[in-house]
């Protein structure tokens, strides 16, 4: 598989707050990546960076160039939703997809159609006459009706009801994606976008704390659920989190920490089952934010 | 770059423009239009006794004194030049908007996800704000003279007062085809006349936080304010920029301008709307193309570098 996009070393400084330190990604087609992590983690800036927006330092290379060097050829096989909130108010939508079908040599318009055809949007209405979860759906429905290579989608649910995401989400893997695309996503609801992911990439405060395919994930992390009695025996396995609720106990363990004794001791302990990517992020983020404080005291 | 993806995507922005600003640009002066017609029309119809034989006999005078090119175009002329003072202000609106707007409603990240350079953008609004929106105007004004002209013929078909033929010689000998063309080579010059205008409009566009006029106006007036002030001071006229910038933006012709054309031809025949070409054509200066084309590279470096 191809790398599509190569980032090395990259990092971004606005005036003295390191919003990027030296962040690497290797992007290959046919993957889809979960880009997450806390509000103000540095996710939307990385993707700004990828997208040509801003200007930073290090090396990115999106489909073999510069994403900041002729921008708008790169725009031709990089489609994106950066802020969905953000088409015209006074363009109607038979307008939005005449123009787009003028200017994108890439753009498929009957693709556009069957996608807004789902919907209760009308051609004629004027975008300002939309609801704000309608005018995120004619944002998305022109830009996956894109033949791209690489669609970046950074919160495109929001403001959706949870009828319309799941369509969304569907509807990106039956349309839009093909194994020589590659699709980066960044969402607060990890739980809607964890079955359909390749790969995910934890940033927080600024560099990748994990980049991994989510089977890697899944067989590095479980979560073992025990009763109260055994807490002690359990936590000499450093578990990255631990959550007591109604005398049962679940904490999350990095397996690759363990040593083959405490792998065979794990069955009597408790019941251990798949960690979800929500549950390794609260683990993550929760680690690193712990470990500030005992650095800070 | 495709040669034809490039014209079509120069052809779609442009419509895009029409569609985002149709009510003032094409709205504004067809109404103006319209009520101008409806007035003449309403005029020409409702001529009495009296009215009608002092027209006669002066169309026949004018024929007669071989006067009909000046008549003709002093008025085509004066049409004309109404609805250049109203595409002026459309003009300033739009240039003052394009940019602000599409930040404004963030529509800008929207237009800027779409494969299409940011200099490509600049460069179709400019041709909007400098010659496409005059042109509109120009094109209304002349069919809003053809159509005043027909109705002045079929006048002349009905009553039994005027001889159709007094009235088509009035045209004809007006030169009114070539009055229509050179209104469109006059159109290029004024284009380029307030380019630096333009351009100085449109930055104000792209930089502007919270009121591009202000962002317009400001640095003028600050300029003129720091004259006086130096005037004051050294008692006497040291700096004379804002002099320069009024006398370069005057619509009224100084006698310096009407000296030079008519030293030019060395002879008063020139006809009027020729006289408003060569005037304009002694206005533009290359130094102020220079500094329009500054403002215009700005404009493109602002919405290049800080619209993400």
């Amino acid at each position: 598989m191809n790398s599509v996009i190569t980032i090395k070393g990259l990092c971004k400084d606005y005036k003295g707050h390191q919003a990027l330190k030296s962040v690497d990604l290797d992007i290959r087609e046919g993957e889809i990546w979960g880009l997450v992590g806390p509000n103000g983690s540095g996710k939307t800036t990385c993707l700004q960076a990828i997208m040509g927006l801003i200007g930073y330092e290090g090396d990115i290379e999106v489909l073999g160039q510069k994403p900041n060097h002729k921008r708008h050829k790169l725009l031709e096989n990089l489609a994106y939703v950066a802020d969905v909130a953000v088409l015209p108010e006074w363009i109607k939508v038979e307008q939005a997809i005449t123009y787009m079908k003028g200017v994108h040599p890439n753009f498929n318009e009957a693709k556009a159609r069957s996608f807004l055809d789902k919907t209760n949007i009308k051609y004629h209405s004027k975008v300002s006459s939309l609801s704000k979860g309608m005018k995120a759906q004619v944002h998305l429905a022109l830009i996956m009706a894109v033949d791209a290579k690489i669609l970046i989608l950074d919160e495109p649910t929001l403001g959706l009801d949870i009828l319309t995401r799941k369509q969304f989400y569907t509807h990106l893997l039956d349309d839009f994606y093909s194994p020589e695309k590659c699709i980066i996503i960044t969402t607060h609801q990890i739980e809607e976008v964890e079955n359909i992911l390749s790969n995910v990439a934890f940033i927080n405060q600024g560099s990748i704390a994990l980049s991994k395919s989510v089977e890697d994930l899944q067989s590095q992390y479980k979560l073992l659920a025990l009763d109260n009695e055994k807490l002690e025996d359990a936590t000499l396995l450093k578990p990255l989190f631990t959550n007591s609720l109604m005398g049962m106990t679940s904490m999350l363990l990095d397996l690759t920490n363990l040593s083959a004794e405490q792998m065979d001791l794990l069955p009597s302990l408790g019941k251990l089952s798949t960690a979800s990517l929500a549950d390794v992020f609260v683990g993550l983020a929760g680690q690193k934010s712990d470990k500030e404080e005992l650095n800070h005291g | 770059m495709d040669k034809s993806l490039l014209i079509q995507q120069i052809k779609m922005s442009i419509y895009k423009e029409f569609w985002e600003f149709r009510k003032s640009i094409v709205g504004v002066p067809l109404v103006v239009g319209a009520i101008f017609l409806a007035v003449f029309i309403f005029e020409m119809f409702t001529l009495n006794q009296y009215q009608q034989t002092r027209m006669v006999s002066s169309i026949e005078q004018i024929n007669a004194e071989g006067m009909q090119a000046s008549v003709t175009q002093m008025s085509l002329a004066s049409v004309f030049g109404t609805f250049l003072v109203i595409s002026f202000f459309i003009q300033a609106y739009y240039a003052l908007s394009c940019l602000y707007d599409e930040r404004r409603d963030k529509s800008v990240f929207f237009w800027r996800s779409m494969p299409v350079s940011d200099g490509q953008t600049i460069g179709v609004k400019l041709l909007m704000a400098a010659l496409l929106i005059p042109a509109v105007s120009i094109m209304i004004a002349s069919i809003l003279s053809i159509v005043a002209m027909l109705v002045m013929s079929i006048i002349g078909l009905i009553s039994s007062n005027f001889n159709v033929s007094d009235i088509w010689s009035l045209f004809v000998g007006g030169h009114t085809l070539s009055s229509f063309l050179s209104a469109g080579y006059g159109l290029i010059l004024y284009a380029l006349w307030l380019f630096p205008l333009i351009a100085w409009l449109m930055l104000a566009s792209a930089y502007a936080k919270k009121s591009p006029f202000l962002i317009a106006v400001i640095p003028l007036v600050l300029l003129s304010i720091t004259e006086v002030l130096l005037s004051l001071v050294f008692s006497y006229q040291t700096w004379e920029i804002a002099t320069k910038i009024a006398t370069y933006l005057s619509i009224t012709p100084d006698s310096r301008d009407v000296f030079m054309v008519l030293d030019s031809h060395r002879a008063s025949s020139i006809m009027p709307i020729n006289f408003f070409i060569e005037v304009l054509h002694h206005r533009i200066s290359l130094f102020a193309l220079l500094i329009g084309s500054a403002f215009i590279f700005a404009s493109y470096w602002v919405r290049k570098n800080s619209v993400r």
